[in-house]
Formats: structure tokens, C-alpha cells, sequence
């Protein structure tokens, strides 16, 4: 089996409106769903971290800016690493990822292996 | 052990006004759309990462701690609040990385009683005063304090702004009044807060779990103040 990375994006420019608790409850559900059955295939490497959403990025020459990229308006706002015998199978595993389901979407990119 | 699908809901109702409070202290009245925001960004974290990672041990600690570098980082970013706190930036700067932030239930409940006197004050109308305790003392969202005191709510998110906004500009100080004033201040918390029992008691709204949580939260805060003397 081969590691994948899943990167999630999302917009991060647009401030959210503040969330009741049953909204922010029912948000956290599909996550734990999600997570869930990835970890019950036995199909979970690591379930990864969240990101701020700002940071800072250097350039050539040692130019800092901040960042990641402000022209645009999606980011990195999290990451999990899945693993699977093809990149076809991760890409089914993340299809249930629920950042799809508020606008956001997923990267799939598979990890080499250096042992 | 807790359903887990009424966690958030359950730390919301006990945890929201603490921080709201404490933090509201520590930043003063004048930045609690700030404070707001640095609430609802913590508990908006906390749903993102435990869906994620799932459920840590101890909830509340973690959202204490989040809070806490949230206050840090908006401190941080903003040069506005440097004069206010000209002192604890250069303290930062010496390479302490932790805010004197006190979330010990000691000062969680000073603060509380403190919030109470700042927000029943007669520099505010006391419609306002009702729809502003449950927003701020009771983590109330926009929506339920509308329904429960019958307003469109559009009109009474125009006037806890404008509650809000008269707090800032009397420069209202989140403390306990002096001995010479208490009785005179306490006579506004407790109507405010006997007009809240009322509206919960006597609404003429559907909504029956709101208009007990209502009561619930007007007997909450007038324990506190028993406690107080």
C-alpha cells in the first residue's frame, strides 16, 4: 500500500458569520463520519492537523511575504494522510471528504516512499 | 460520558460567556466585537479540528488554551492595541509567549459579576439591557434573543450594536462599582434581570425550551450575585 497525501482547500478570505453551537455541531458530524469510516477500513496513516489560514511565504532572494498567496482566495486549510494500493482508491476515500460539501475541494497526491 | 453529538452545544452554553467574560476584561468593553469574534473563531476551531482529530480529553482546557492563543494573535496583528497594551507587548517581546489571560474559576466568576454591572447600566436603555445580558452574559445568538423577546431581527441586531456601541463610547469600565454606588447600580442589574425572568415567564413565544433557558439563565445570574455579597 502507498501513502497519499489529501490536501484540503478552501476559501479563507470570505469571514464566516458566526455559527450557532448546533450549526458548528452539525458541521463537526460529517468530519467525524468521515474520519471515522477511513479509520475503520484501516485506511488512516495519520488524521493530520488544521492550518491558520494565514502565513507567511519566501520568496527568491529571500523576500518574505505574507501569505500563502493572496490573490487567490483558497488555501491549504488541512491535510490527512490516507493510504491505499492506488491513487484511484485515495481519490474514492476522499470523495466523501465534507470540505466538498461547503465549496471547498481536494488535493490527492501520493507520497514516496523513501525506505 | 456525554452524547457526542451535544457536545459543542453543551460547551457553548457553560463556556461561551466565560470567555466572552474574562476575555471581555482583559480587552475592555470597547473591543467586544473583537472578544466576539475571538469566541466564536475558538469554538468555529474547535468543531474543525475535533471533527478532524477527533475529541480531545479535556474539552473545556482545550478551548481555554485556543482562546487564549487567539487573544495572543489578535493582539499580535493588530497595532491598533498597542498603545492599550503597550506593556504586555514588550513583555511578549522579552520572549514570554504566554498572556497573563486568568481562566481560573475564581476570576472566571469575578469577571462574570464584573460584565453583569458593565452591561446593566443606566447609560443603555433597558430594552437594550435585556436583549444585550443574554447575548453577552448568557452566549445568546441573535436569532434566539429575537424570538424569545418577539423583535425582527434585523432590529435587534441594530440594537445590541447600538447597545454595544454607547458601552464603547462611556468608556464603561468591566468592574464592580464602589461601596458608595453599589446599591444605586445594583437596583438596574436587578430589574434587568427580573424583566429577563419575565420574558421568559410570561412570552407569549412558541418556543418553550428558549423561554426556560431564559429563566434559567436569569436565576443562573442572580445566584451569582447572592454569591457575591
Amino acid at each position: 500500500m502507498k501513502e497519499f497525501l489529501l490536501m484540503f482547500r478552501m476559501d479563507v478570505t470570505t469571514p464566516q458569520p458566526p455559527q450557532s453551537p448546533e450549526q458548528l455541531q452539525a458541521m463537526m458530524k460529517p468530519w467525524q463520519d468521515w474520519m471515522g469510516s477511513i479509520t475503520a477500513q484501516d485506511k488512516l496513516v495519520s488524521a493530520g492537523n488544521r492550518l491558520e489560514p494565514d502565513g507567511k511565504v519566501i520568496q527568491q532572494k529571500g523576500i518574505v511575504t505574507n501569505g500563502p498567496y493572496v490573490e487567490i482566495k483558497e488555501a491549504i486549510g488541512g491535510y490527512t494522510i490516507v493510504k491505499a494500493d492506488s491513487i484511484d482508491e485515495a481519490t474514492e476515500l476522499a470523495k466523501g471528504c465534507p470540505i466538498l460539501f461547503v465549496g471547498g475541494n481536494v488535493e490527492i497526491r501520493a507520497i514516496i516512499p523513501m525506505d | 460520558m456525554m452524547q457526542q453529538q451535544e457536545l459543542i452545544p453543551h460547551l457553548f452554553r457553560t463556556e461561551y460567556r466565560k470567555l466572552i467574560a474574562v476575555l471581555g476584561k482583559f480587552f475592555g468593553i470597547e473591543q467586544i466585537a473583537i472578544v466576539e469574534d475571538i469566541v466564536g473563531g475558538t469554538f468555529l476551531l474547535a468543531s474543525e479540528t475535533w471533527g478532524l482529530k477527533g475529541l480531545p480529553e479535556n474539552p473545556t482546557a482545550l478551548l481555554y488554551r485556543v482562546a487564549k492563543h487567539k487573544a495572543l494573535d489578535s493582539i499580535r496583528r493588530d497595532i491598533l492595541y498597542t498603545q492599550k497594551i503597550a506593556p504586555e507587548i514588550k513583555r511578549l517581546e522579552s520572549g514570554v509567549t504566554e498572556l497573563e489571560i486568568d481562566l481560573s474559576p475564581q476570576n472566571i466568576k469575578d469577571n462574570q459579576l464584573q460584565m453583569m454591572f458593565a452591561i446593566c447600566n443606566s447609560y443603555i436603555s433597558t430594552e437594550a439591557q435585556i436583549g444585550l445580558s443574554p447575548n453577552i452574559l448568557c452566549g445568546f445568538g441573535i436569532d434566539e434573543i429575537a424570538e424569545a423577546l418577539l423583535a425582527n431581527k434585523e432590529a435587534t441586531y441594530k440594537s445590541l450594536s447600538r447597545a454595544k456601541e454607547k458601552l464603547k463610547l462611556k468608556k464603561v469600565k468591566i468592574e464592580l462599582p464602589s461601596p458608595s454606588e453599589i446599591s444605586s447600580r445594583l437596583e438596574t442589574v436587578l430589574t434587568t434581570l427580573y424583566l429577563l425572568f419575565s420574558e421568559g415567564y410570561y412570552s407569549i413565544s412558541k418556543n418553550t425550551t428558549l423561554r426556560k433557558d431564559l429563566c434559567l439563565e436569569a436565576i443562573r445570574l442572580n445566584l451569582m450575585l447572592t454569591e457575591m455579597s
